[in-house]
């Protein structure tokens, strides 16, 4: 592996004496590492020397933020955490599922059982009197008159 | 928790429960660090005072959603780090307006300058502030996270695992960042010196 891979431990200080002591014998030697390190050196220096002073913005930065005219919606979106608001979907979706896709399961049960009882009866109309059932109230009677065949 | 964690945490809830001056205290111990993380990102603008305002706007707003266990420093510059990001990459299109504002003569003068070892500090005051200028050049070139990643390592002196905190990604993400900043900072500078280099090898035919 090439010394000039362990860069940035070396700039990081993360080196032992004798790693680094290698690495600064590379470093005489390797134009490329050196370059670096003289621009990296430079262009520190002259991003740390070039801030200025700031002026004090405290009073004033605190006398907006407690005088700010914020939105309702704003105001709302700035309590609102994603936890809870998960949690509160979460629940949503399982009432809704409650309200309506559960008595929708009920409904497709009972035609399900209409449909066997409809199955039924055409099997036994087979073997009795068809004039017996001319409508569905008078099937379910006759049902209930016969008893279930099952 | 430190004596200056205590007393920050006693200011948020005072800010919380309505008192301005608490939060105005807040603020002056930490508007010189948000003020430098924002200069040194965006460069010398016009516009830093009012991102520092909107920066502490924006922490006044979540104050509520702040968790008193942890300290308010990574916190606000963690802040003011995302607020510099999205600021950079709104302003993609100027990114060589600093390069470009300097005339051909210096800014091959001070490429030539930049590439040499030694102590700038010594050297001519007007051509300090050129070379101030292609360190933000340079800089202005690169991604937005690993720039803010470079200045938080590089010129604030931070450690990876602050660097991480204040950046909100883990500790390899944050080295592998700097890095790389480091690496495109070297590439581009050799891409100016080559050109440079083209430019004079035509001259003299």
């Amino acid at each position: 592996m090439s010394l000039c891979n362990l860069f940035d431990k070396y700039r990081d200080g993360e080196m032992t004496p004798s790693q680094k002591g290698e690495f600064e014998s590379h470093l005489a030697a390797c134009t490329s590492c050196r370059e670096k390190t003289a621009l990296l050196d430079n262009l520190s220096y002259f991003v740390k020397r070039d801030v200025p002073q700031t002026a004090d913005l405290a009073g004033q930065i605190a006398s907006r933020a407690f005088r700010q005219n914020r939105s309702w919606d704003a105001l709302i979106l700035s309590w609102i955490r994603p936890g809870p608001v998960l949690a509160a979907l979460a629940l949503a979706f399982l009432f809704i599922s409650l309200v309506w896709i559960v008595p929708e399961y009920r409904q497709l049960n009972i035609l399900s059982e209409y449909e066997r009882f409809m199955d039924e009866a055409e099997t036994i109309n087979l073997s009795t009197s068809a004039s017996q059932v001319s409508n569905d109230s008078d099937l379910v009677l006759w049902l209930q008159q016969e008893g279930n065949p099952q | 928790m430190s004596i200056a964690d205590s007393a920050d945490s006693a200011l948020i809830e005072n800010t919380l429960k309505g008192d301005e001056w608490a939060f105005a205290e807040l603020v002056r111990r930490y508007q010189a660090a948000v003020w430098g993380t924002v200069h040194r990102t965006l460069g010398n603008s016009s516009e830093n005072e009012d991102a520092v305002q909107e920066i502490f706007l924006r922490a006044f707003n979540s104050l509520h959603k702040f968790d008193l266990k942890y300290p308010f420093g990574p916190w606000i510059l963690r802040i003011a780090t995302n607020y510099c990001i999205d600021q950079l990459r709104r302003r993609k299109s100027r990114k060589v307006r600093l390069w470009s504002e300097l005339t051909e003569f210096d800014q091959e003068r001070l490429l030539r300058d930049s590439s040499q070892e030694g102590d700038w500090d010594s050297r001519a005051t007007e051509a300090k502030e050129g070379y101030a200028k292609v360190a933000r050049a340079l800089l202005d070139g690169l991604n937005p996270k690993y720039r803010a990643a470079f200045i938080l390592r590089e010129v604030e002196d931070r450690a990876y695992d602050e660097v991480a905190k204040i950046m909100g990604t883990s500790e390899i993400a944050a080295r592998v960042r700097v890095s790389r900043a480091r690496s495109e900072l070297q590439k581009k500078f050799r891409a100016y010196l080559s050109g440079l280099k083209r430019k004079e090898r035509s001259q003299n035919l």
